[in-house]
This record gives structure tokens, C-alpha cells and sequence, in this order.
């Protein structure tokens, strides 16, 4: 006995994968997993859909061999199989595309493919050229294409995806597991990465992703399995049901897709930009270039451009992230650009970053404590210097039941520990009801599901109607026509055209986001 | 929330596993409360009936207590393991082993006073490291701070006779500037505190050697050692009071104590304890927040200065050391500090706690000189070995929340298979 054999393939088994029981109990209070009986058939492309927090990743961690299932059981190919480890994963040919990856950004394409399977000659000098001709195959076979050659930092995030892939099929996968693989990816990469998708079905390739999009289920997944609060809701063929339907199974009640708002009532200007610029980080362009406009109370204004067009570096000079090399900021009036972030805060700027790990939160920190990160010496949170820890945990827990956010303690539970989407609620729920003039958005709503994000932007609605001034940078197109009074179109940091979300389409707005067109009064140098 | 309630969510998990009709299986008891703390905690009770924090906090408060008894648990485990380890090093004088184990405790236990003298400067240095890491800084200028203290200290009682409290007032301000020059130099220019203020130690250490050597009026001409003491000063007001003839119990403990306290206040129940901490935890999102970092780094270096400085000036200002001219190294007091704070998780009471500890091997090391081939050096040893079991703390941490149950139940599993194959 002693080892381990890997079980034979046998073609006629039904499954590829099988889930069966599979519990998982944090040693906390959660469980997250909640006896899971899933089936995945040899070759199809198996959606996981669930909403934040439903237990999605947790499931393929244990199938990856991440975590150690507290029960249940793992058949690959009609045999129970152990995974204790990922080596075990690869050996059972199960590889995984994390959500955040996991590459080493100083390696080339091709150092970071090989890493642990490297070929060394007898003095343990490396050898690339089997290794080579090997991905060179797989590229031509799946379409995927990669400069091998380029350092992974160097790579858009998009082409660090397919090293990913490439890595797995490097050591022969036949399962390949995707953690939300759309979530950093602009439109173009993810219609590229549908398309390798079936590509890789067509081979002979299992695949299971993890989403919370219905649309993409919709367009490239066989079949799909919900999850709703750790467990199972069930497995359908796609198309069987309406966004609605699979929405509401989602979240276990109904859903509107479109937020319910009313015509904004826009009062005086909030915020003031005149000919605005700002140099990008590596300080050799301008990322935003002799922009204007206004914000009034009552609306919300969006910026709409395509990543790296400048929108970042906008609110970041708005916020005071980033040094201004020209222009004016006028908050209420008074000029801000100069100001320090501490005060511009006073002065009444929210401001939900689009970095959430790097600026939004400190992950080490409990959630009550993320709740007051900009107002501790806030009256209601602390007294003469010391924190009222109380007060901060009533607010806090109000918080939690308001925005829905789901963590295994509650408010002392360690924020680095929750998912990303609950995580994200945080931040968002802690911006908007701080008492301020200006709320800078900027893709408040990624990482979310369906669920979450119609609640978010109902809020953001609210706020609008009470009368906050709103600036909202948003990748996502639907979320700008479903939310914002005004849109600007953004290319090269420059305006370009400023519409009605009610009387243009997808398609004008992204002749003015290429830059292919622009506007006859943007067209002046500053020209507001 | 009514007690029915309670009930019904404590039994919803047993019916539901239930489902499983291939392997029904009674959850054990562990599991059977995790559920009923998960269903009480969230989803399964409508949002808004979620009338729970009584019962939230009373879960808090049991995971803290469990999680705080592990940690102490697995604290005394590393000492438990430096310790025989440091014993067992003791083999290779096998003979005299035994008596050597006994002189080691006796000393140290018949030496309680002399325990206390070490603690406490090593304590008020211990602090500083502590406090300074709070704002995820390295205070390895601490050693630096506590010399210079040591030396300002001694000139302001030899010199200008002031009492001890303005000499240790005094002392404590050459501190807080000795240590805000790394301070200063990562704040503004974001060099590494660590070879920083490892360079100004080294600068205190020849600055206080120009002054024993050079200055008239500071070191005497006819003093061959080249050291000063205060013990020859018989005039009371200049000596830092203490409560024994030795003067082993003396104010520097209580100071300690009484500090190690308000820090533990100042770190975990203030704001600004919550911004140092929030620079410490993630320096982008406290900018963000409108939290200076540069203010809270010089800050905290201020503070942790003031600290070393005082563990400084009130070790010397006691009479019983003598500060000595030295070409070759820093003062080992501030080093010795290092540790003590990661042991203790840079938590002021753990930091308290830990330094009569580690101040108890010490001076039990120096009942091990005489027997046998053992030295006090064996002390030291053991303390480094204690250092390293800390690292195994995480560890052990993780084998008790965990990873006992599911390592016994792979065993079952594997011999299992073993027997099914034979």
C-alpha cells in the first residue's frame, strides 16, 4: 500500500468531479460549506454562482486541496480521491486560476510557466527548450498567445491571465478551476477569455468558474450550480432560466435590476473642477489634462473612459491621493487643491477608493474599527482622546445589518478574513453615511453581486436625493446608465463629450470613450 | 430575543445533516455548537428580528478566551521547550548536571531582588521596542537611546548636581532626540529605521566615548578606568530613590509597571493609539484617512526615545553602575529589549509580564558560574532558544484551534484504508 496511486481514467465514468457531502466548518461559528452534493460532467464548462460569501471559493479550495473538508467526500473520475495539498490537485490533473495570481513578477512568461516543473541539466543549469516546444503546442492549440519572453509586471492583466492558463495546461490539467476570472478584466479580455474558454472545452477540457454574472453564465457555461448561503441551491442547464429567476435563487428573493429613481433635482455646484491637471504616477504625462466640470447637489455625475484614461488620477487629486500640477479644485466654493486630506475630509469629501485593500480598509483591524477609520476623534466615537468602544460597536453593528455584511464574528471579526465583497460593503457603507457634501465613487459595486449591488446603488440614490453631490468613475457600463444623472466621456484625460444617460446608447459612448469622436465645445483647449 | 428562538436555531443543524442519505452522521460536539453560534449569529434568522448581540458578544467573548488561553498556552509551551533544550545543552558536562539545574532555580529564586534590578530598565527599553513596533517600526536604536540617556544623566548629577528627577528629565529629551533622528529620516526620505538607527547607536557609543575621554570637567584625570559612577555622590536629592539598602527595589520598577499600563491604554484604548496602530497595520489607507504618517512615525520614535531614555537614565542614576569607556560595543540593555517585545507580541502588559520572565533566566544563568564547565552564558542560550520557540507559537497555535482533530481523523481514515487493502 503506502502510495498513492492516481486513479485511471475511465472515460465511461459519468463525472469527472464529484461533490458529494462535501461540509466545511470554520473554527470560528461559520460554516461555510454546508453539505454540497455537485456533479461535473467530463468536459463541460460548470458555472459556480452564488453571492458573496455563499461559500464559492471555499468549495474550490477544498478541491484544489487549499483547505481540508471538515466532511464529505471527492470522487474524480467515480473514485474518492484525498487532496491534501495542491501538488496532490496537479497530480490528480485539477489546476486552479486563482482570483488574485499567483505569479512572481520579476520571472518572464516563461520562468514563471515552468516554476516547479523546471528540466535541469546534471551541473542544475535550467533548460527551457523542451519546455519551449511544449507551450509553444499548447499556444497554437488554445489560441493562447503570450510574449514568453515579457516580465510578468510588464504584462497586462489580461496576459497574466493566460500564463495562468498556460501554467495549468503546462502540467497537463484536465480540470481547470477559475476564481472569478472576469472580475479584473476590461470587456475585450473577458470576450477573449470566452472564447479560450470554449476552446478548451473543444479539447477535451473541464472547466468550473466561479462568478456572480449572470451574463457570462448565460454566454459560455453549460451548465451552472447556485449557491446560496453555503449551500447548494441546485444544478440547471443554462439558458433553462431568466436572469430574474437565477438571480432570485441567488440571493433567495427578488431582485430589480434597475434601480428605482426618480429626476434628480440638481442644486447648487458642490464641486468645481477648472482646467485640471495631473501628471500620471510615472510622472512623464499628463493623466488628466485641462479638465472642467461641475458637480451640483442632487446628481450624480459620471466619468466614463476606459481603464488608465486619466479617471483615477481624477479623483485621487479630488480626494488629495495625488499632487495637482495645474488647475483649481473648488469644494463649496473654497479652493481645495492645496489642502490636506484630513481637512478635505472635514470639509466634506466621502471618498470610496477604487484600490479597496490599498487605501479602502486595514484589513488587520476588526470591521468596527474600519468603520471609523476617518473620524475617530468623531464625537459620537470617542471622548476626550479615548475611543468609546461601545458606541463604535452599536454603530458598527447597525452598519452590519443595514449593508447586509456577512462575517463570521460580527463586528470584532478580523476584515482581512471576510471576502472581498463583504469587505467592499464596508467601505461603501461607511462613505455614504458620513455626513458629506461629495461623494467620490469609484467602482463601488465591483467584486459584488447582484444582491449587494442593487442595494448599493439604491443607496447611492438616496444620498443623491438628500441632496449629496456625486462623481461616479465606473468601468461598468450598466452600472453608469442605471445610476448616474450626467456622463462625461473621458479619452487620454480629456473630456470628450458630455451626454444624457436616457438619450445615447452603448455604442456612441464608446466612439467618444476611443477617442474617435469628440464633441465640438470639448474640443477647445479647455474649453469647458 | 425569546428563548424559543434559541432553541430552534440550536436545533435546525441536526435535522439538516440529516440530508445526507448516503452517510448520516451526528455532528460532535464542537460542531453542533459552531452551527448554533453560525444560526444564531447570521442568516438564518430573518435581518431585522436580529435582536443578537448579547449572544454575539457572549460568542466573542468565549472564542477570546479560548483563543487567549492558546496563546498563553502555547507561550508557556516555547519557554517549556527553550528551557529543556537549554538543559539539555547542559549534557555536556553530564556529570554535574543535576546540581547545575538546582543552582540554576536556587539562584534565581533566592535572587528575586536582583531580578527585579534587571527588569526594570530592561523593561522601560522593552517598551520603547514594543511601542514603536505598535507603529510597524524596528526600534533597534533603542540601545542608542538608552546610552546617551546613561550618559546625560550621569553628567547632569556629577556635573551640575540637579536632582534626579530633572536629570531624568533631561536624560529623557537626549533620548527622544537621539531617537527621533531615524524618525525623522523615515519620514521624510524613507530610509530603513533599521540601519539608521543602528548607525546612530554606533555614533552615541564614540560620542559618549569623546565625552569620557575628552571633555575636562566630565571624566576626572586622575580616573584610570575611564568610567564614571554616581557612588561616589553620597547627596541623596541626585540618586534615583530606591526602597533597599542594595538598592535592588528601587522607583524603576514602579515607573515601569505604572508606564507599561498607560501604554497598553494609549496603544489599544485611544485614537491615537488607533492612528499609530493604523499607520503600522497599512501606511496608503491612514493617508487616505487623513492620518499624517509622518507625524505618527517621528511620533512613535519620540515616544519609544523617551522610553529607552528613561530605562537609561534611571539605571545609572541608581549608583550602582558605572558607565565605562568601550571602543568595541553597544550597550547590550537595549538589544536585550528586542526580544522581550516579540516574545510578548509587542503588547505592553505581555511586554511586563515577559521581562520579569526573561530577567529570572538572567540572573538564575549567573547561579550557573562555578559549577562545573557551565557559565552564565547558558542563560543567554536559553533565552534564544525561547526566542526561536515563539516562532513555533503560530504553529502550535494552529495544531490546538484546528489541526488537532483533523490530523486524529486522518490517522482513523488512513488505517482504515490499510486494513480494507490487507
Amino acid at each position: 500500500m503506502a502510495t498513492e496511486t492516481l486513479p485511471a481514467v475511465r472515460k465511461n465514468a459519468p463525472y469527472v468531479i464529484e461533490f458529494d457531502g462535501i461540509t466545511k466548518v470554520f473554527n470560528g461559528t461559520l460554516v461555510a460549506n454546508d453539505n454540497i452534493h455537485i456533479q461535473v460532467r467530463r468536459g463541460e464548462i460548470h458555472a459556480l454562482l452564488g453571492e458573496n460569501g455563499a461559500g464559492k471559493s471555499t468549495l474550490m479550495s477544498i478541491l484544489f486541496g487549499l483547505l481540508p473538508p471538515t466532511s464529505g467526500r471527492l470522487l474524480l473520475n467515480g473514485e474518492e480521491i484525498r487532496v491534501k495539498n495542491p501538488n496532490d490537485a496537479n497530480r490528480f490533473g485539477i489546476g486552479m486560476v486563482h482570483q488574485h495570481f499567483m505569479l512572481i513578477d520579476v520571472f518572464t512568461g516563461l520562468e514563471n510557466i515552468v516554476l516547479g516543473h523546471e528540466d535541469a541539466n546534471r551541473l542544475g543549469f535550467l533548460k527551457y527548450r523542451k519546455a519551449k516546444e511544449k507551450i509553444q503546442r499548447l499556444m497554437d492549440t488554445y489560441g493562447l498567445h503570450v510574449d514568453l519572453r515579457k516580465k510578468v509586471q510588464d504584462m497586462t492583466v489580461g496576459m497574466q491571465q493566460k500564463v495562468e492558463i498556460l501554467k495549468m495546461l503546462y502540467r497537463d490539467s484536465d480540470v481547470l478551476i477559475f476564481d472569478e476570472p472576469t472580475a479584473v478584466l476590461t470587456a475585450d479580455e473577458i470576450e477573449d477569455l470566452m472564447k479560450i474558454f470554449r476552446m478548451l472545452k473543444n479539447e477535451g477540457k473541464t472547466i468550473l468558474f466561479i462568478t456572480h454574472k449572470l451574463n457570462e453564465v448565460r454566454e459560455v457555461a453549460d451548465r451552472f450550480t447556485i449557491l446560496r448561503k453555503g449551500r447548494a441551491i441546485g444544478t440547471y442547464e443554462s439558458g433553462k432560466l431568466t436572469n430574474e429567476e437565477m438571480a432570485e435563487l441567488m440571493v433567495g428573493h427578488k431582485v430589480d435590476f434597475t434601480t428605482p429613481k426618480g429626476e434628480a433635482h440638481p442644486g447648487e455646484i458642490v464641486l468645481r473642477i477648472e482646467n485640471l491637471q495631473v501628471k500620471s504616477a510615472e510622472g512623464n504625462k499628463l493623466a488628466v489634462d485641462n479638465l472642467s466640470l461641475d458637480v451640483r447637489r442632487g446628481e450624480v455625475v459620471s466619468v466614463l473612459g476606459i481603464d488608465g484614461n486619466g479617471q483615477e488620477e481624477l479623483v485621487n487629486a479630488i480626494a488629495g491621493l495625488q499632487k495637482t500640477k495645474g488647475g483649481r479644485i473648488f469644494l463649496n466654493g473654497k479652493a481645495i487643491e492645496h489642502l490636506s486630506i484630513k481637512k478635505r475630509n472635514r470639509l466634506g469629501i466621502s471618498h470610496i477608493p477604487g484600490d479597496r485593500h490599498r487605501y479602502g480598509l486595514i484589513l488587520d483591524y476588526s470591521v468596527m474599527y474600519n468603520f471609523i477609520q476617518e473620524m475617530p476623534e468623531n464625537a459620537t466615537f470617542s471622548n476626550k482622546g479615548f475611543l468609546k468602544e461601545r458606541a463604535i460597536k452599536d454603530y458598527s453593528d447597525e452598519m452590519i445589518r443595514k449593508y447586509d455584511i456577512r462575517s463570521s464574528m460580527g463586528s470584532y471579526t478580523l476584515t482581512r478574513t471576510m471576502s472581498g465583497g463583504n469587505q467592499q460593503k464596508i467601505i461603501v457603507g461607511r462613505e455614504i453615511e458620513r455626513d458629506t457634501d461629495l461623494l467620490l465613487c469609484v467602482q463601488p459595486t465591483r467584486g459584488l453581486d447582484v444582491g449587494a449591488i442593487s442595494t448599493i446603488h439604491k443607496e447611492i440614490i438616496k444620498a443623491r436625493d438628500e441632496g449629496k453631490a456625486i462623481l461616479l468613475v465606473s468601468l461598468e457600463l450598466d452600472e453608469v446608465f442605471d445610476i448616474a444623472d450626467t456622463i462625461y466621456t473621458l479619452f487620454e484625460g480629456r473630456i470628450t463629450g458630455r451626454f444624457n444617460p436616457k438619450e445615447t446608447t452603448y455604442k456612441e459612448l464608446g466612439l467618444y470613450m476611443s477617442g474617435a469622436k469628440c464633441q465640438d465645445e470639448f474640443r477647445k483647449e479647455g474649453g469647458r | 430575543m425569546k428563548a424559543t428562538d434559541i432553541n430552534a436555531a440550536l436545533n435546525a443543524p441536526l435535522s439538516y445533516l440529516d440530508g445526507n442519505p448516503k452517510k448520516p452522521r451526528k455532528l460532535n460536539k464542537w460542531e453542533y455548537r459552531n452551527l448554533a453560534a453560525y444560526r444564531l449569529l447570521t442568516s438564518s434568522l430573518p435581518v431585522g428580528e436580529n435582536e443578537n448581540s448579547l449572544s454575539e458578544r457572549k460568542a466573542h467573548r468565549r472564542f477570546f478566551i479560548k483563543s487567549m488561553g492558546i496563546t498563553i498556552l502555547s507561550s508557556i509551551l516555547c519557554i517549556a521547550f527553550g528551557l529543556l533544550l537549554g538543559f539539555l545543552l547542559m549534557l555536556m558536562d553530564p556529570s554535574h548536571i543535576g546540581t547545575g539545574i538546582q543552582s540554576f532555580f536556587s539562584y534565581g529564586i533566592n535572587n528575586l531582588p536582583r531580578v527585579i534590578y534587571t527588569a526594570g530598565p530592561l523593561l522601560l527599553c522593552a517598551l520603547s521596542v514594543g511601542f514603536c513596533y505598535k507603529c510597524g517600526l524596528f526600534n533597534i536604536g533603542a540601545p542608542g537611546q538608552y546610552m546617551i540617556a546613561g550618559m546625560v544623566s550621569i553628567i547632569c548629577a556629577l556635573n551640575l548636581h540637579l536632582p534626579w528627577f530633572v536629570s531624568i528629565l533631561i536624560a529623557m529629551a537626549s533620548g527622544a532626540l537621539v531617537g527621533s533622528i531615524p524618525g525623522l529620516l523615515k519620514a521624510y526620505f524613507n530610509i530603513n529605521e533599521v540601519i539608521t538607527s543602528i548607525m546612530v547607536n554606533w555614533i552615541v557609543l564614540f560620542v559618549n566615548n569623546v565625552l569620557l575621554n575628552n571633555v575636562p570637567g566630565v571624566l576626572n584625570e586622575k580616573n584610570p578606568t575611564k568610567s564614571l559612577a554616581l557612588s561616589t555622590v553620597g547627596d541623596p536629592l541626585v540618586m534615583l530613590p530606591s526602597f533597599t539598602s542594595d538598592k535592588y527595589i528601587n522607583l524603576t520598577i514602579v515607573i515601569g509597571i505604572v508606564l507599561a499600563v498607560v501604554l497598553f491604554f494609549v496603544v489599544f484604548k485611544t485614537t491615537f493609539g488607533y492612528r499609530l496602530r493604523a499607520v503600522g497595520f497599512n501606511r496608503d489607507a491612514a493617508r487616505y484617512a487623513g492620518i499624517s504618517s509622518k507625524r505618527n512615525i517621528i511620533l512613535s520614535f519620540v515616544v519609544g526615545g523617551l522610553l529607552a531614555g528613561l530605562g537609561g537614565a534611571c539605571f545609572y542614576l541608581l549608583g550602582n553602575a558605572q558607565y565605562t569607556y568601550n571602543i568595541s560595543s553597544v550597550d547590550q540593555m537595549g538589544f536585550d529589549a528586542i526580544p522581550i517585545a516579540l516574545l510578548a507580541n509587542n503588547n505592553p502588559i505581555g511586554i511586563l509580564f515577559t521581562t520579569f520572565f526573561i530577567s529570572f533566566i538572567k540572573v538564575s544563568g549567573i547561579g550557573l558560574q562555578g559549577v562545573g564547565t557551565y557559565n552564565d552564558k547558558f542563560a543567554e542560550i536559553m533565552i534564544a532558544l525561547i526566542l526561536y520557540g515563539s516562532a513555533f507559537a503560530v504553529l502550535i497555535n494552529t495544531v490546538f484551534l484546528k489541526g488537532g482533530r483533523t490530523l486524529k481523523k486522518g490517522k482513523k481514515e488512513k488505517e482504515g484504508k490499510e486494513n480494507g487493502n490487507a
